[in-house]
């Protein structure tokens, strides 16, 4: 067993913004390795914090949040995404969650279908949709991890990710930067 | 809501070590140590835990396997029980006891060693009359993969499971950190990069 790693800061920030921004680019469908495919798109909640404390700073609901002039102008003024809200389909399954703190938990997980039965087959059943929504999340965050320890990241990555926030900005607002 | 039906919301543990050799009796045994009884006391305010069974919280009777595990799952709850005294309307019912105390001596004041007598009596009363507030928080352990599931993300309710868990186990409990999810190279290569800005460039 490996020593016990710190938590590192940056990366829950880093990686539900990455999310967000390569669901909305791909128009929300993802080839992931181990996974396959899958539709992934924020839903309903996106929270947002200043980029030195952990309190929530703004915190946008309702369908598409993520498309409001709101969740942009937070990120273009430099607050960092929180926690979001997903939806993932992969075959005809569909999962609801919110991926929160510092470890990334799954929270408020929707799991699709409901065997009713014996503790035993109502068991067997949940965990293997939990473990298939683990595996998606795992799968998002090592594509989101190999993109960003790639050499083009600061060059290519961080202006189309720059440019997808302000021309999000200027579609609602008609204002384009210089 | 919990691990078997509602919303799930979990933190998930990495277990450090393995379940030993006949795990199946020395876990029935252990379980049945730790398992949650109500206190003697009747007063007691202090919380309570143990462990009980997943399907009711009265049942804390580990001695069926075929009640908590089920393959290579375990499944069962943390139960918490603690008693509070509703803390303004005692308060109330306290003062209006002084007041008949005064009354009833002829005095303005009361002396403090006779309201410290009175709070203890009436403490004592409504606590052998109130019930405890009961939580319960399910686990579920994979012991094949050697990862547990807690269903809750409080750190008082996570750090008092952890003692609980280590305390029956003997084994230690490690948070999942998302770089724990990764290859090894690429959570190294990860821990060297810092947060990305996406500020407007003035």
């Amino acid at each position: 067993m490996e020593d016990e790693r710190a938590v590192l800061g940056h990366l829950p920030a880093d990686f539900l913004t990455w999310i967000w921004f390569t669901t909305e680019k791909s128009g929300g469908s993802l080839i992931l390795e181990e996974v396959g495919g899958i539709d992934c798109y924020v839903d309903d909640r996106i929270a947002f914090r200043a980029m030195e404390d952990d309190k929530s700073r703004a915190v946008l609901t309702g369908e598409n949040a993520a498309n409001t002039l709101e969740a942009r102008a937070a990120l273009a003024g430099g607050r960092v995404v929180k926690e979001i809200r997903l939806m993932i389909k992969r075959e005809d399954r569909e999962y609801s969650v919110s991926l929160r703190g510092e470890l990334l938990e799954i929270s408020g997980a929707k799991l699709p279908g409901m065997v009713k039965g014996a503790v035993e087959e109502v068991l067997y059943d949940r965990m293997y949709l939990y473990e298939e929504l683990h595996g998606i999340v795992t799968a998002l965050l090592t594509r989101y991890a190999t993109e960003r320890v790639a050499e083009d990241w600061k060059e290519v990555r961080v202006p189309e990710m720059r440019a997808w926030v302000a021309d999000a900005l200027a579609s609602v607002t008609g204002v384009r930067s210089p | 809501m919990g691990i078997l039906k509602g919303p799930l919301s979990a933190r998930r543990y990495t277990v450090l070590g393995e379940p030993p050799e006949g795990f199946r009796i020395t876990y029935t045994e252990a379980l049945n140590a730790f398992a949650f009884h109500e206190p003697a006391s009747k007063t007691k305010t202090e919380e309570v835990h143990g462990w009980v069974l997943s399907q009711n919280l009265l049942d804390n009777d580990f001695n069926d396997l075929e009640q908590w595990l089920f393959n290579h799952y375990a499944i069962f709850q943390v139960r918490t029980d603690v008693k509070r005294l509703p803390g303004n309307y005692f308060k109330a019912h306290l003062e209006k006891e002084c007041q008949a105390w005064c009354e009833a001596e002829g005095k303005e004041r009361i002396p403090r060693n006779i309201k410290q007598e009175l709070k203890d009596n009436l403490e004592f009363e409504w606590l052998t009359r109130i019930f405890p507030t009961v939580r319960t928080t399910e686990v579920c352990w994979n012991m094949a993969e050697g990862y547990v599931l807690f269903h809750s993300h409080s750190d008082k309710a996570n750090d008092t499971f952890r003692k609980l868990f280590l305390q029956t186990f003997s084994l230690e409990l490690r948070p999942v950190n998302p770089l724990d999810l990764l290859p090894i190279e690429l959570a190294d290569a990860l821990e060297q990069t810092g947060g990305t800005d996406l500020r407007m460039e003035s």
